[in-house]
C-alpha cells in the first residue's frame, strides 16, 4: 500500500467517488434520533414540511406569525425531521468465504457501503461473524468522516475462518443491536438454514435487507469432471460424487434456484438482492451494479 | 435337454474366491480426487435430485466394480467348463454313424459346403464338447460300413478320423452300419446310436400303402437318433448308360439324365469316343424338376470303343460325380458257339438264328480257342474257354453223392419264370424219362451252398440248375434230350433263343452297361498275371488274374477311370460311374422304417452336451468391451 493510499481495500479515487454517494433505501427507515435523513414527520430541520392547527402545548416558536396576522388563527409551521439511518453491515466471515477472493470482495463491498454511509453521517456498524458461539467482530455504530480511517482499519484486520451459517449470524447480530435502517448482508448464503426466517427478523426490526451474495468463480461455473470427494470447508463433511461433469447442468439449476429463492425472499420484504462473483473488480461492483441498480446514488 | 448345466471341472470354482480381493482392492484403492469446496449445500441438493431421477445412481457409482466382478465371475465360471446336458449327455458310449455315400458329396447351395462337411461340422461340435467319461465311436456308412475309430474319448483320434472321412461314390446301405454298431451293444452297453445322413437311402415300395419307404432290414437293438442333414440345390446327373446292338454291326447308346426334384436343369450332353477323342454326339437337355430324359446315340460297332458321356450343367449343379459316365462297347461280331454234332436238335435250333457261328462245322474239328457259348453233353467241354456253358444230360462232378439221375418218369413241378433262360417258357407239358433225385438227407440248401440255383424243379429233384462263378455262367440240364419231349415243344426254340441271348449278354455282344461304382466288373486280362490297378484317386493296388485271366473284386468307390498296368505299361482302362437314380435325385426321407420301429429325423441340431465356456468367454469379452467403452468414451472420466 502506498503511503498515500488510505486503505488497501480500494483505491483512493474510488473512495473519493464513494464520498459523493449515499445509501439509497427503498423505504425510509430511520431512527427518531436526529440524523441526515429527512423524516416524513415534523422535525427541526430548516426544510419546511407543512402547516397544522395549533394545539395547546405546542412550541410557540413554530407558530407562523405571518399567517396568524392575516388569518388571526394560529397555525403551527412544521419542518421536516432529519432522522438517523443505521447501516449495520453483516459480514459473513466463515470459512466458506475464504475461497477465491470471496471475503476480499466482501470487505471491499463493506468498505464501499461504509464509506458512503459514514460520509453521509449514517450510523455505520460492522458485524463480522466467523464462528458459532463466538461473538462477532464488531465495529460499533459510528457516523462521520472522522471514523473512516478507523473503519477501514477494522475491515482490513478481519480474517475469515469458522463455521457460522448466515441465518444464525443474522439472528445473533439482531440480538446485539437496535435501530432502523439498512442491513447490508454480505455472504455466499450457502446455508442449510432458513434464510427467509432471518430476513423476516431483519425486516421486523426495521432494517431493509440489502443482500449481496458472493460466489467464487468455481462455484458459479464449476469446470470439473470425473469422480470427486468434496469436503465441506466449514463442517468437514464429505460427499462422493461420480462423473461430476454430468451433474454440472443440474448444479447450475440448483444454484440458479438458490439465487431466485434469495431474491424472492428479499423482494417479499422490500429488500434487494444481488449476486456477484468474487473475481469482479470492486469498481465494477460499485458503479455497474450498486449505482446502476440504485443501491447507491 | 436338461436346462441345469453340469460342470466338467467344478473344482475350478475356487476361482470365484478372487472376487473377494477384487472387492477389497476396489474399496482400498478407490481413489477420488479430494476437493475442498465452500459448502456442500448445492451438491447435496444435486445428488438428492439425481437419485430421485435416476434410481440406478447408486449402481452407477460402482459400475466399474460391478463390471469387474461380472468379468471375473464369467471367467471363473467358464473355467469350470459348464455344459448344458442333453439326454445323450448321459450316454456314456455313443456310436455315431456318418453317411458318406455319393449324395453326401452334394454341395449345399446356401453354405457351399458338401453335405458330408455339414455332418462333419456337427460331429466335430460333439467331439469338441465331449465331456470326460464319455466315449464315441465313428462309423462311416456307404455301400458297406467302416469303423473309423474304436469306442474312445481321445479327441485327437476322433478328429483325425473325422478329418479323413471322404465321400464314397456309392449308394448308402444302412444295414451294414447298424449291424456293425450292434456288435458293440453287448460289450459296450449301447442304448442309443446317432445317425447323420441326408436321408438319401434306397427306397422300397410298400405294397400296402403304395408309397416308397426307406426300409431297413434290421432289428434295431438300440434307439436311433436320426439327424437329417438339410441341403438345398438342384442336380442333374446321368443315371443310366447302356447300349444295345442295333442290327448286326451298330450300337445304340442310351443315356438317361435325371433332374432332382429341387430345381430345373439345363445341361449339355456330349458322348465322347475316348479312343479317338472325338465327339460322337451332343445334345442340350432342359429338364423340369424331377423329370428325366433318355437320349439315344448311334455308334458304329466295327471296332471296340470306350465312350464317356459328359454332362455340362449351365447353372448350379450340386453333385459333380454323376456328370460323367463311362461305357465300353465291344466289337460287333457273331456269337461263337461250340455245340457238338451229338446234339443235332440244338444245332438245328441255332442254325435258324442270325448272327451265330456254330462249331464244329460238320466233319471238321473245332478251331476256335475261345467261345462265347459252349453247349455240350460232355463235362470235358467245360474246359473250353467261354463265358456261358450249358451241359445236357450230365451231372456235375461236385453234385455226385447229392443227386442221382434215375430212369423213371418225371414232370415239371415248378420253374423260375423270371430266370433269363426260362422267360416265356411253358414247361408244364414237358415229360422226362430221366428223373434227377436228391439223395437222402440232401436238400436244395445243400445245392445252394455249392452255388447252384434250381431253375426248374422236377418231381424228385432239380431238372435244370444254374451256377454263376465270377463272369462264368454254367447251366445244367439234368436230362438227355432224347429222353424228353422238350425238343418237340415250343418251349425248346424259346429256350434256345433265351440261351443265345444270355450268352450274348454274357459276352457283352448284345448289350453293354456302363459299370457302376461298388465293385469293378470282372476284367479279362492275361492269365495268372499280376497287375497294378490305379483308382481315380491315384491309389494303387496289385491284383492277380486267375487262371482264366479274370480279375475280380476290385473295389470301386470313386467315379472315374481305373487303370491296369503290367510292368508299367497301361494294358486296360475302365471307367466306372455313379449311375444311381436315387443318389442323383439327392432327395431324402424323414423316416426310416426298421422292422419293428420307425425312426424319424430330428432337427439338424446337436443335442449333445453343449459346452458353455465359449459363451461365457464371449460374455466376458463383451463386458470388457462395455467397460472400455464406458470409461473411455470421455477422456479423464475414470
Amino acid at each position: 500500500m502506498s503511503a498515500a493510499q488510505w486503505t488497501s481495500l480500494m483505491p483512493n479515487d474510488l473512495l473519493a467517488r464513494l464520498e459523493r454517494l449515499r445509501i439509497n433505501p427503498q423505504k425510509r427507515k430511520t431512527n427518531r434520533t436526529q440524523g441526515e435523513h429527512l423524516s416524513g414527520k415534523g422535525g427541526t430541520s430548516i426544510e419546511f414540511s407543512d402547516y397544522r392547527d395549533y394545539v395547546a402545548g405546542d412550541d410557540l416558536r413554530y407558530v407562523d406569525w405571518n399567517v396568524f396576522s392575516r388569518l388571526n388563527q394560529p397555525y403551527l409551521k412544521l419542518y421536516a425531521h432529519e432522522e438517523e439511518m443505521q447501516v449495520p453491515i453483516l459480514l459473513d466471515a466463515s470459512t466458506s468465504m475464504n475461497f477465491e477472493g470471496k471475503f476480499d470482495l466482501a470487505r471491499q463491498i463493506a468498505a464501499a457501503f461504509g464509506m458512503a454511509g459514514l460520509t453521509s453521517v449514517e450510523k455505520v456498524s460492522v458485524y463480522s461473524c466467523a464462528q458459532v458461539g463466538q461473538a462477532p467482530a464488531i465495529f460499533p455504530g459510528t457516523r462521520g468522516r472522522a471514523a473512516v480511517k478507523r473503519f477501514m482499519a477494522f475491515l482490513e484486520g478481519l480474517q475469515p475462518g469458522g463455521a457460522f451459517p448466515i441465518d444464525a449470524a443474522i439472528e445473533d447480530v439482531l440480538q446485539r443491536r437496535r435501530g432502523r435502517g439498512v442491513a447490508v448482508v454480505i455472504s455466499d448464503f450457502l446455508t442449510f438454514g432458513d434464510v427467509g426466517k432471518a430476513f423476516n427478523k431483519l425486516h421486523g426490526s426495521g432494517l431493509e435487507v440489502f443482500a449481496i451474495q458472493i460466489l467464487a468463480p468455481s462455484e458459479r461455473n464449476p469446470e470439473m469432471s470425473g469422480d470427486f470427494r468434496f469436503v465441506d470447508s466449514e463442517s468437514g463433511q464429505t460427499l462422493d460424487i461420480s462423473s461430476v461433469g454430468e451433474l454440472v447442468s443440474l448444479y447450475q439449476a440448483h444454484r440458479q434456484a438458490l439465487e431466485d429463492h434469495l431474491a424472492g425472499e428479499c423482494q417479499k420484504r422490500n429488500g434487494r438482492f444481488l449476486s456477484l462473483t468474487s473475481d469482479q473488480p470492486i469498481r465494477s461492483v460499485v458503479f455497474d451494479e450498486l449505482v446502476r441498480k440504485g443501491w447507491l446514488k | 435337454m436338461s436346462w441345469f448345466p453340469g460342470f466338467s471341472a467344478p473344482l475350478n470354482a475356487w476361482l470365484l474366491l478372487l472376487t473377494a480381493p477384487v472387492v477389497l482392492v476396489y474399496f482400498l484403492k478407490l481413489k477420488r480426487t479430494q476437493k475442498e469446496i465452500p459448502s456442500l449445500l448445492l451438491w447435496q441438493q444435486v445428488i438428492a435430485d439425481q437419485r430421485v431421477n435416476s434410481p440406478f445412481q447408486r449402481f452407477r457409482k460402482n459400475l466399474l466394480l460391478w463390471l469387474q466382478l461380472a468379468l471375473l465371475v464369467l471367467l471363473a465360471t467358464a473355467a469350470t467348463q459348464p455344459f448344458l446336458g442333453s439326454r445323450d449327455g448321459n450316454v456314456a458310449k455313443l456310436p455315431i454313424l456318418i453317411d458318406c455315400s455319393a449324395s453326401m458329396g452334394a454341395i449345399d447351395a446356401t453354405t457351399k459346403k458338401t453335405r458330408l462337411q455339414l455332418a462333419k461340422d456337427q460331429v466335430l461340435q460333439i467331439i469338441d464338447g465331449l465331456p470326460s467319461g464319455q466315449q464315441l465311436m465313428l462309423i462311416a456308412v456307404h455301400s458297406s460300413a467302416q469303423r473309423l475309430t474304436s469306442m474312445t474319448s481321445n479327441k485327437v483320434e476322433l478328429r483325425t478320423a473325422l478329418d479323413r472321412l471322404e465321400v464314397a461314390d456309392v449308394p448308402s446301405r444302412l444295414e451294414d452300419a447298424f449291424s456293425l454298431a450292434s456288435g458293440s451293444v453287448k460289450t459296450d452297453k449301447i442304448s442309443t446310436i446317432r445317425l447323420y445322413t441326408d436321408g438319401n437311402v434306397p427306397l422300397r415300395r410298400n405294397p400296402a400303402t403304395e408309397t416308397d419307404q426307406a426300409v431297413i432290414d434290421f432289428d434295431l437293438p438300440f434307439q436311433v437318433d436320426y439327424f437329417r442333414i438339410p441341403s438345398t440345390g438342384g442336380n442333374v446327373g446321368i443315371t443310366s448308360l447302356n447300349a444295345t446292338r442295333s442290327g448286326v454291326r451298330d450300337w445304340q447308346v442310351f443315356v438317361r439324365a435325371e433332374c432332382s426334384p429341387d430345381a430345373a436343369g439345363d445341361v449339355q450332353l456330349r458322348l465322347i469316343d475316348l479312343e479317338t477323342r472325338t465327339v460322337i454326339g451332343e445334345e442340350r437337355i432342359v429338364l423340369n424338376p424331377g423329370e428325366s430324359s433318355r437320349i439315344v446315340f448311334s455308334v458304329n460297332g466295327d471296332v471296340a470303343k470306350r465312350l464317356r458321356a459328359e454332362l455340362t450343367p449351365q447353372g448350379f449343379d450340386a453333385l459333380a460325380t454323376d456328370n460323367s459316365a463311362w461305357i465300353e462297347l465291344p466289337v460287333s461280331r457273331d456269337l461263337l458257339v461250340f455245340c457238338p454234332e451229338t446234339l443235332p436238335a440244338v444245332r438245328h435250333a441255332l442254325r435258324g438264328m442270325e448272327g451265330i457261328q456254330v462249331e464244329p462245322v460238320a466233319g471238321q474239328p473245332a478251331s476256335a480257342v475261345v467261345y462265347d457259348l459252349v453247349i455240350s453233353d460232355s463235362l470235358e467241354d467245360l474246359a473250353r474257354e467261354a463265358t456261358t456253358y450249358l451241359t445236357i444230360g450230365q451231372l456235375p462232378h461236385d453234385l455226385a453223392g447229392k443227386v442221382t439221375i434215375q430212369d423213371s418218369n418225371a414232370t415239371v413241378v415248378d420253374w423260375k419264370r423270371d430266370a433269363p433262360l426260362l422267360q416265356h417258357v411253358q414247361m408244364l407239358d414237358v415229360d422226362f424219362i430221366d428223373s434227377p433225385q436228391l439223395m437222402k438227407d440232401v436238400t436244395e440248401s445243400n445245392l445252394e451252398r455249392l452255388g447252384y440255383m434250381t431253375l426248374c424243379h422236377g418231381t424228385q429233384g432239380p431238372l435244370i440248375l444254374e451256377r454263376r462263378a465270377g463272369p462264368r455262367l454254367t447251366m445244367h440240364w439234368l436230362f438227355q434230350l432224347d429222353r424228353t419231349t422238350l425238343p418237340y415243344r415250343l418251349a425248346f426254340p424259346i429256350m434256345a433263343t433265351n440261351l443265345v441271348n444270355l450268352a450274348l449278354n454274357q459276352a457283352e455282344l448284345s448289350e453293354a452297361k456302363g459299370p457302376a461304382t461298388g465293385i469293378l466288373p470282372p476284367v479279362k486280362l492275361d492269365r495268372s498275371a499280376e497287375y497294378l490297378v490305379t483308382n481315380p484317386q491315384g491309389v494303387h493296388q496289385t491284383a492277380q488274374s486267375d487262371k482264366d485271366g479274370w480279375i475280380t473284386g476290385i473295389p470301386a468307390r470313386r467315379v472315374g477311370p481305373f487303370e491296369f498296368r503290367q510292368g508299367g505299361v497301361l494294358v486296360r482302362e475302365m471307367g466306372v460311374s455313379l449311375l444311381n437314380a436315387r443318389e442323383s435325385s439327392l432327395s431324402g426321407v424323414d423316416t426310416l422304417v426298421a422292422k419293428e420301429a420307425e425312426v424319424s429325423a430330428n432337427e439338424m441340431k446337436s443335442s449333445m452336451d453343449r459346452p458353455l465356456w465359449t459363451l461365457l468367454a464371449g460374455g466376458a469379452l463383451i463386458v470388457l468391451m462395455v467397460e472400455w467403452w464406458f470409461y473411455q468414451r470421455r477422456p479423464g472420466s475414470v
